[in-house]
């Protein structure tokens, strides 16, 4: 296979996994309506970058994850730089982590994506509070965090088809900063 | 030895980035100085969001489509039991109507011939331009909808949106293509209402629920349940007279509206678009025969 046929190969590959990235951003900014509640979104991206960050990190590079967080900020209506923050939290804890969780089974890497999801929706109602100075009711919050729970398995699954399709890192578990 | 790096010694003496890079100190830093400027200034990103929404509008389209005929599907399927009660109720009501029909068309050719006597200067009289929900865009912080019509089709900033049974929002954002409202029910939204039938003044402020509160009420208020609430006109933001809804008392004992216009199942809208002024002596017809 000639260098050209290969780079090509990898750039299809490529093109898939981050297609279903830009569906699941897409998803992400559309939201779902619950009695009681209103409107929520579904986590996706949290989803998304998390799964990569523990698995192959170079998916989602730094500035990756901040234009994504920007993007969603700008499209979803809230303070702009809020979601790219938390964003690159996760991303800088899952990192340091990352040798642990990449050996575990998929309940564990769950288990943390949970404590991912609550802390992060927590920090975002915080933030949101503190920017508008107003305290938004917060059962959407608890309704989000459970639709992350329900709806993280499914994802992992479209995410580790798609990953599937990349070659195996020579180095798998070194610490990608 | 080798040394470690400046910037590495910089992160380290820093409280939580522990073996962080300069980078994310550095978007990090990025990411809460436009927090901050979000917070003072809240505006200042409106151009920047408009033009996104413009860019990302038709892949939001495509993929809000399906979840939005699925959610009808479910909302049609699981109204077929009160189908029929609210058919019966219907007709009721078209009977009714065709008879108030009649008396307001009588009405309406008396109060043209008097206003014609009286030399009454008449509101300016409102056009509308129809736009296509394409998402909800909002979430649990903020109530918001984006709509497939921008500048280019007229909308503008400020304008009043109205679904088929009353008041929705008002347009916040407005790229070429696209435009952004916010919802009636939104924290930060404030709309001067009056009560229909005593005409009485207040202010109608979203919560992020389902009910808006009602503030700015005199001590001695009187307003009863069921009260139909219309848009005051003041402040020049909403055009008088437009439907918002009815009066319930919830168990807070806080006046709240119960909106006519359902939120979360509107396909098609309309923003209140204001023609230009009529002449004096030139009559207006108040009514259509638009369904009758």
């Amino acid at each position: 296979m000639s260098v050209f046929s290969e780079q090509l190969d990898m750039f299809i590959r490529l093109c898939v996994v981050y297609v279903l990235m830009l569906v699941l951003f897409a998803l992400n900014t559309i939201s779902l309506s619950f009695p009681l509640t209103g409107s929520v979104e579904m986590p996706l991206v949290i989803m998304a970058i998390y799964y990569w960050s523990v698995y192959r990190p170079t998916i989602v590079p730094l500035w990756f994850v901040f234009a994504a967080g920007i993007l969603l900020d700008l499209l979803s209506g809230l303070p702009v730089g809020l979601n790219a923050f938390i964003f690159i939290t996760i991303r800088l804890l899952i990192l340091d982590q990352r040798l642990f969780l990449t050996g575990q089974h998929f309940l564990t890497v769950w288990l943390g994506f949970i404590g991912v999801c609550a802390a992060a929706m927590s920090v975002q109602w915080i933030l949101f509070g503190l920017i508008h100075w107003h305290w938004t009711p917060f059962q959407p919050m608890l309704v989000m965090i459970v639709l992350g729970i329900f709806l993280f398995p499914v994802v992992s699954v479209l995410l580790h088809l798609t990953h599937r399709l990349l070659p195996m890192l020579q180095n798998q578990y070194s610490a990608v900063k | 030895m080798r040394r470690r790096p400046f910037s590495r010694n910089v992160v380290r003496a820093l409280p939580f980035f522990g073996n962080a890079s300069l980078s994310y100190v550095f978007f990090m830093f990025v990411s809460a100085g436009l927090m901050f400027v979000s917070a003072i200034k809240p505006r200042s990103f409106d151009g920047l969001r408009a033009g996104t929404a413009d860019v990302f509008a038709p892949v939001l389209e495509f993929v809000s489509q399906p979840l939005q005929r699925g959610s009808l599907f479910v909302q049609d399927v699981t109204g077929l039991a009160a189908l029929q009660a609210e058919n019966e109720q219907l007709r009721e009501e078209n009977v009714r109507l065709r008879e108030w029909y009649q008396t307001a068309m009588l009405l309406e050719a008396e109060n043209k011939s008097l206003r014609e006597l009286l030399n009454v200067k008449l509101d300016p009289q409102h056009s509308f331009i129809t736009a296509r929900v394409i998402a909800d865009s909002g979430n649990a912080y903020v109530k918001s909808l984006l709509l497939s019509a921008g500048k280019s089709d007229g909308v503008e900033k400020g304008q009043a949106v109205l679904s088929g049974e009353g008041l929705v929002g008002r347009i916040v954002e407005a790229g070429q293509r696209t435009s952004r409202i916010l919802l009636v029910n939104d924290v930060n939204s404030r709309v001067p209402v009056v009560v229909q039938d005593t005409l009485q003044h207040a202010v109608m402020a979203g919560t992020n629920g389902t009910y808006p509160r009602l503030i700015h009420l005199s001590q001695d208020t009187k307003i009863l349940e069921g009260a139909r609430i219309m848009t005051s006109g003041y402040g020049g933001v909403f055009p008088p007279g437009l439907p918002v809804g009815k009066v319930v008392l919830k168990k807070d004992g806080v006046r709240r509206v119960a909106l006519f216009a359902d939120l979360d199942r509107m396909l098609y809208v309309r923003c209140v678009k204001k023609a230009d002024e009529q002449g004096l002596n030139s009559g207006n017809g108040l009514l259509t025969s638009d369904g009758f």
